[in-house]
């Protein structure tokens, strides 16, 4: 499942943290001490309630195992849709 | 000899984790959960704004009339801060990097807020003086005690509560 924050008109980041975390097998509590954030945090993350700097995004995909790329994807479709306009 | 550096770095080691102990406390704090929900917190926050207000108003009734203003105030103001769980008060070192944006953008708001208040205060004051005196070569303004009062207390209120007041009115914060 990607979920969505809205950070500029027109750009989005995705994510998949909740799934690759709970492929790892690690809890939203193990993710934050490992990665250094509160445990609310991890669920703001998740949600795509909230956008972590790239210092959190890199320490989170160490964390998990995997490239950044794989955890954030910027969707661009409303941008391009406005400049189409 | 006594070594005041090292005991002025202990003093503030030991001060920052007693800080440490009392965010994590807030943190992890569930008996407030009533006044921390969107709505709740914009009650908690009007009901502040309402009490200091009587408070200020209070001290034209007399010291006692004032004190029993400010102790209703003291009541509202730990309500506010406990909706907010203390976050806008917190220094860097006990929050995360999500914490601290919106601390910090809450700043920004609470600038807003005591900036206006200020500022209109100051032109109402302007306005008594320079435009609607202006045949008078001067103006003297007289401040009694209650006066006095209520103008250090409000302004108090004022700057002590306006970031967890900022917080708590922002309906989507992430506290």
């Amino acid at each position: 499942v990607s979920r969505r924050l809205r950070t500029d008109p027109g750009e989005r980041v995705d994510n998949t943290i909740a799934d690759v975390r709970e492929r790892a097998g690690m809890s939203r509590n193990e993710l934050a001490d490992a990665v250094g954030v509160h445990y609310q945090t991890v669920g703001y993350l998740e949600r795509g309630e909230y956008n972590p700097s790239l210092a959190l995004a890199l320490r989170i995909s160490a964390v998990l195992g995997c490239t950044v790329e794989e955890l954030f994807s910027l969707d661009t479709s409303d941008f391009q849709k406005g400049h189409k306009q | 000899v006594i070594d005041l550096g090292q005991r002025w770095k202990q003093a503030t080691e030991r001060n920052k984790d007693e800080v440490q102990r009392r965010a994590d406390r807030q943190f992890e704090d569930e008996h407030f959960d009533l006044l921390r929900g969107p709505t709740a917190r914009r009650a908690v926050a009007g009901t502040y704004v309402f009490v200091s207000l009587a408070m200020v108003a209070s001290w034209f009734g007399g010291t006692i009339a004032g004190v029993g203003g400010l102790a209703v105030w003291g009541v509202a103001f730990v309500a506010l801060r406990l909706s907010v769980r203390s976050l806008a008060d917190m220094p860097d070192y006990v929050l995360d990097e999500r914490m601290r944006r919106e601390r910090d953008t809450t700043y920004i708001s609470a600038f807003r807020m005591v900036s206006s208040v200020v500022g209109i205060a100051v032109a109402v004051l302007f306005v008594k003086v320079v435009v609607a005196d202006a045949n008078d070569e001067s103006t003297v303004l007289i401040v009694n005690t209650d006066a006095a009062n209520a103008m250090f207390w409000g302004v108090f209120a004022l700057v002590l509560g306006a970031p967890s007041l900022a917080m708590a009115w922002r309906r989507n914060a992430v506290i």
